[in-house]
């Protein structure tokens, strides 16, 4: 009876790493834009999984446990979590200030983005908790409010960190634009 | 342009970034030998030496956490792990690079016979050998992972020189296993750490810490321990190199289940085959357990 129940448990497991390890890297390398990095996260995150597998594998959505651990391994990192920490606090701080993000209007016209390198780029070069909430909102498609469940800060801090970063991506993309046409050949 | 279209763009981004990581990373990952456990991973010692005495096979603690780091290994000099603990980091450090050696242990616990193993770099090539209460030898065993989650086992039985050979038995779960959790084969042996991966992998996953100083075989030690559950586990490590050469599990109701004396030893290939000698009987099954 164990031994099956065992087995069973390591057939779904085995599922379980083939269906979602292709996401769970994705995500990852997304979170950290390090690709060994990304692969040794998605390895803990699976480690620490299957110490719990006879527990999840009842959950309803195994891989939402599992992008959980991710997203904790990714803060836990002790150099990571003070940035995150100081970048929540500073969003916080916006807003003890009344800190309004809509001053900068949504609909602000922006510079069409032809060279998706330079968002990809832009992205890179985002803090990592401007780049999780957009990854968490934009690639895994979860809510602000998820998002602020997972990242154990509130709504309001998603919102604006996320806001925050668009910003940041347009300023970028604006910059670039701008760049480009001063010093675009005369022939182009 | 509108936020709806930036955000569209920003998912293509996401999108196109996603597609440019290389299917071999995940295959990396999802090729590691992950031990996925169950409700009864953690048996009180009574009911291990209990199960031991009836034969059944011996169950203690489960420590299954293989392979070294996908990433680490296939991109060697890129990126940062996330800061350890410094002393934590130096013993993976001679762990890795100990790798190179044939990993040996010698494990002995309450109501199970002593168990002795080899082990390749990877741990994919694993010989037990067990022993009785009088230091005779009644089995060797070889495990040879033949692909992820596949393992072979070789079994010879020198108590009625008899041998087998089995395919896809469960991997070889180190520190014992609840019958279900481990091999098919030689259950009933007190079974510590199996190789030095799987020892690198135990050092990043369960927080240890510096616990305290000691002598081992002569050797200045220092000792590293963590905790899971109720259960704790100390390494004494060699002082002048960093490397493992003890493991003590224990629990608060028996504070030894399972020691076991870690050797670096050069490889000797002899150690990682097995030939059945000459005049043992094929059987179906020659487990003694």
């Amino acid at each position: 009876m164990t031994n099956k129940r065992t087995r069973d448990a390591r057939r779904q497991f085995d599922a379980f790493v083939r269906d979602s390890t292709s996401g769970l890297v994705r995500t990852a390398y997304l979170l950290t834009f390090d690709l060994a990095e990304a692969e040794d996260l998605a390895q803990e995150t699976f480690t620490r999984v299957a110490a719990r597998w006879d527990s999840i594998r009842h959950m309803e959505h195994p891989r939402a446990y599992a992008r959980r651990v991710l997203v904790h391994l990714v803060y836990d990192g002790a150099s990571r979590r003070a940035r995150w920490r100081a970048e929540l606090s500073a969003a916080t701080h916006d807003d003890a200030r009344g800190f309004e993000p809509a001053d900068r209007s949504a609909s602000a016209p922006f510079a069409r983005i032809d060279d998706m390198t330079v968002l990809q780029r832009a992205l890179a070069a985002l803090p990592e908790v401007q780049r999780a909430v957009l990854v968490l909102r934009y690639f895994e498609d979860l809510t602000e409010a998820q998002i602020a469940d997972l990242l154990g800060c509130s709504p309001g801090t998603v919102k604006k960190a996320t806001w925050r970063a668009m910003a940041r991506l347009r300023d970028t993309i604006e910059a670039h634009s701008t760049g480009c046409a001063d010093h675009a050949p005369a022939t182009r | 342009m509108p936020t709806d279209t930036f955000e569209t763009e920003l998912r293509a981004a996401f999108d196109d970034i996603a597609a440019g990581i290389p299917d071999a990373a995940a295959a990396r990952v999802a090729e590691h030998r992950y031990a996925p456990r169950s409700r009864r991973r953690v048996v009180i010692p009574a009911a291990c030496v209990a199960i031991a005495v009836a034969g059944a096979g011996a169950g203690a603690l489960v420590l299954n956490r293989q392979s070294s780091h996908a990433g680490r290994a296939a991109h060697a000099g890129t990126g940062a792990q996330a800061p350890r603990v410094q002393l934590i980091a130096q013993v993976r450090k001679a762990v890795a690079a100990a790798n190179g050696d044939m990993f040996h242990a010698v494990s002995t616990a309450a109501g199970a016979p002593r168990g002795e193993r080899w082990a390749s770099a990877d741990g994919s090539r694993l010989h037990i050998a067990v022993f009785d209460a009088a230091g005779t030898k009644t089995e060797d065993i070889l495990y040879v992972t033949t692909s992820p989650g596949h393992v072979d086992a070789t079994v010879v039985n020198d108590a009625n020189h008899t041998w087998s050979q089995e395919s896809d038995v469960l991997p070889p779960v180190p520190a014992g296993a609840t019958p279900a959790q481990g091999p098919a084969v030689a259950k009933n042996v007190a079974q510590g750490p199996t190789s030095a991966a799987q020892i690198e992998q135990m050092l990043v996953a369960d927080g240890f810490t510096k616990t305290g100083t000691g002598v081992v075989d002569g050797m200045a030690t220092y000792t590293i321990s963590a905790t899971l559950g109720d259960t704790t586990i100390a390494i004494a490590v060699d002082d002048s190199t960093n490397l493992p050469v003890h493991v003590h599990i224990g629990q608060p109701a028996n504070p030894s289940i399972v020691d076991s004396s870690i050797q670096w030893l050069p490889v000797d290939q002899s150690l990682l085959t097995l030939t059945p000698p000459a005049g043992y009987t094929h059987v179906a099954n020659a487990d003694a357990s």
